[in-house]
């Protein structure tokens, strides 16, 4: 991938802004089974601000359950936010309004379920390319389909005569067949083997770079993020706990969640190398319908403080384009983990 | 996975009780599997023979499309309609199970051999909360009272790393994040104590923590509960870290097979070469050292 990620400081020579949410807040009520029952709400997002500029990947890292795609469906205009607002495109569109006009395309989590069971192939990713002439659209279809490595004749399939990592790659295609300005990627090559996402990321890469594609890319797999993002949000139970620029999502993460998410990857078997005890943080995972009254993630904190109990932190700049939500930044470190050189940490 | 040893015909029952690990469990032979009823159609699954032994950990890897998922289908009897199997043997505790009537293959499924599947989504059914669907799977082969059937039920949802089962038992399956339906497939497969569970690309949507915490209940189960594990993943990481042996599919055919040690470190087809090599590719410098992190 391209060697120079950090986007640029200066204010004027910037690319425009594609995708703008601003304290967004996605909260889904829970059914009472009595009136005598409170109402209760599960937090799915809760005050996510994010911005991301044409040209750029945002990264999205965190636990399962807490807010992905939540925001991913906040972003596509799927839903709308409780509060807050999401923006996309140019002209700064709320999202809602601008779903279904092509400015935005998705990869959803489940692609099987993503694709319209009576719809062939061809038809799925020709769909997603409006108002072209009948040649050029069958050209850039061929052309989509076989750039996610499937040959023609996987256009006359229907989607429940393909393999899971076969209907992965069809969403694919149709996402990145009419060249929108923004794509949210959820967990968009996890059923695909090694090669395979090196040559899908290749071809997003190729895309940006071309377009100006900007992404959203979710994933559990903390390699590929690093290798696409310009930026990395790390969330925690609906709220953005970290967002590090893509070097310092290498060795210099600050908030203690990020620390040990980023240390549990798995390690692959080497020669003479057993595989090893890795880091596993314990505790009860937080309820996201009675989220913990200070610092989120103090009930698994390991170097919790009384503070951090009662106060909750509130997202601070720790340095120009890293931010973190945290008391004790940078104080977590394990044995072997180089620290930052975070520079100033944040006031507290 | 060495050759089969004389498999055990004696009746089924007998087979479970006097079980050892290292017995033969699972026994493919020759299997071949088409989509379609053209004479000229591919085989998906191309004359597949191996052998799983009681107690192990075998992961299945192979390069997308390339019939691992119609492999679990054929061993569970769930083939589509337009699948057929054309020619095979599979046996499991020395049962032919491509013989069974419907009968005995509805006991068999889900108390002797279970799966995770791969899209959960299209798996759970929309109308029922997972509740339900969960105490469904062990009400059909146990009676028990409603207040043994909760606390099951959320025992089951908090071992897959589900710390809020009180609300999300009572959640449809569009209510759960796509990791937590991945888990709840997971722990539905696990409900019966299964002698042999396939679970296809069931870690796709965890994060690295709970995937961790997944590996560690799926070990755990095969070395105390005496389950044998056919884990389909494209993740080498998870095999890694989980399987003893490893099984290579290309083009529907298993063109590699033996210890994880061996296979992951001396790779002898070009295509588990290539795997690995990407997969090692994207491996940044960060290795911190194992240091146990416990709150
Ligand atoms: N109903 C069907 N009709 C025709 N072909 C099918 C059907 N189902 C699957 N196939 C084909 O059979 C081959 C094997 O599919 P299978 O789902 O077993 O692959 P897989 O190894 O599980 O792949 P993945 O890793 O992508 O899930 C694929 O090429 C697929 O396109
Ligand atoms: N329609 C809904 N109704 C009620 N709760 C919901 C709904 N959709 C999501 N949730 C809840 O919101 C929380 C966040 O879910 P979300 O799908 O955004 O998580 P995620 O970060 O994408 O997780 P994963 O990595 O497992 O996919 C979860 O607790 C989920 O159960
Ligand atoms: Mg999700
Ligand atoms: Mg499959």
């Amino acid at each position: 991938m391209t060697d120079d990620r950090t986007p640029p400081t200066a204010q004027g020579d910037e690319p425009e802004i594609v995708l703008d949410v601003q304290d967004a807040v996605r909260h889904y009520p829970l059914r009472r089974r009595s009136l005598r029952e409170p109402r209760r709400s599960v937090h799915a997002v809760d005050g996510v601000s994010v911005r991301l500029r044409s040209g750029r990947t945002l990264g999205i890292v965190g636990e399962s359950g807490c807010g992905k795609s939540t925001l991913g469906r906040l972003i596509t205009g799927l839903e709308t936010p409780t509060s807050g607002a999401v923006r996309v495109g140019a002209n700064g569109t709320p999202a809602a309004a601008a779903s279904g006009r092509g400015t935005v395309q998705a990869v959803f989590q489940d692609p099987a379920s993503a694709l319209d069971p009576r719809m062939m192939v061809r038809q799925s990713v020709a769909e997603a390319l409006g108002g072209v002439g009948r040649d050029e659209r069958d050209r850039r279809v061929d052309e989509a389909i076989a750039a996610v490595g499937l040959t023609p004749d996987f256009g006359s399939r229907y989607p429940h005569e393909l393999s899971g990592g076969q209907q992965q790659r069809v969403c694919i295609a149709r996402a990145i067949v009419g060249e929108p300005d923004l794509i949210l990627l959820d967990e968009a090559v996890s059923s695909l083997d090694a090669s395979l996402q090196a040559q899908i990321l290749d071809l997003l890469e190729r895309l940006q770079r071309d377009t100006g594609t900007a992404y959203v890319f979710i994933s559990h797999d903390l390699r590929a993020v690093r290798q696409v993002s310009h930026s990395v949000a790390v969330m925690y139970l609906g709220q953005v706990v970290e967002q590090a620029p893509a070097e310092a999502f290498d060795r210099g993460l600050l908030h203690p969640y990020a620390v040990a998410l980023r240390s549990t990857e798995p390690r692959i078997l080497d020669d003479g190398v057993e595989p090893v005890e890795r880091v596993v943080l314990r505790g009860e995972p937080p309820s996201a319908v009675a989220p913990p009254a200070g610092c989120r993630f103090a009930p698994r904190c390991p170097i919790v403080e009384d503070h951090c109990r009662r106060v909750a932190p509130d997202l601070v700049e720790a340095t120009p384009g890293h931010l973190v939500r945290c008391h004790r930044p940078g104080d977590l470190t394990l044995s072997g983990v180089a620290r930052a050189d975070a520079g100033t940490p944040a006031e507290v | 996975m060495a050759d089969a040893p004389p498999v055990d015909r004696s009746l089924t029952g007998a087979v479970h009780a006097a079980a050892l690990p290292g017995d033969p469990l699972l026994v493919v032979d020759g299997l071949s599997v088409h989509y379609g009823t053209s004479k000229a159609s591919k085989a998906a699954v191309d004359d597949v023979s191996f052998t799983i032994s009681r107690g192990d950990r075998v992961g299945l890897v192979g390069e997308s499309g390339s019939g691992k998922s119609t492999l679990a289908s054929a061993i569970l009897r769930i083939l589509p309609a337009a699948a057929t199997v054309r020619s095979g043997r599979i046996e499991l505790g020395g049962e032919d199970l491509l013989a069974l009537k419907p009968a005995a293959l509805r006991s068999i499924r889900s108390t002797r051999v279970a799966r995770v599947p791969q899209d959960p989504l299209g798996s759970l059914n929309p109308v029922f909360t997972i509740g339900r669907q969960l105490s469904d799977v062990v009400t059909a082969h146990r009676r028990i009272g409603r207040r043994e059937r909760t606390t099951l039920v959320e025992e089951a949802l908090r071992q897959v790393g589900i710390g809020d089962a009180a609300v999300k038992r009572r959640s449809y399956p569009h209510e759960l994040s796509g990791g937590m339906r991945q888990r709840v497939m997971i722990a539905m497969a696990l409900l019966n104590h299964p002698d042999l569970l396939i679970a296809d690309e069931p870690t796709t949507a965890l994060d690295v923590t709970v995937q961790a915490q997944v590996v560690e209940l799926l070990r755990e189960r095969v070395d105390k509960s005496a389950m044998t594990l056919l884990l389909i993943s494209h993740d080498i990481g998870v095999i890694s870290e989980l399987c003893t042996k490893v099984m290579v599919m290309y083009g529907g055919r298993v063109v590699e097979q033996g210890a994880a040690a061996d296979v992951l470190v001396r790779p002898s087809h070009p295509y588990t070469r290539s795997l690995l090599d990407a997969a090692r590719g994207k491996v940044t410098a960060y290795a911190p050292d194992p240091t146990e992190v416990v709150s």
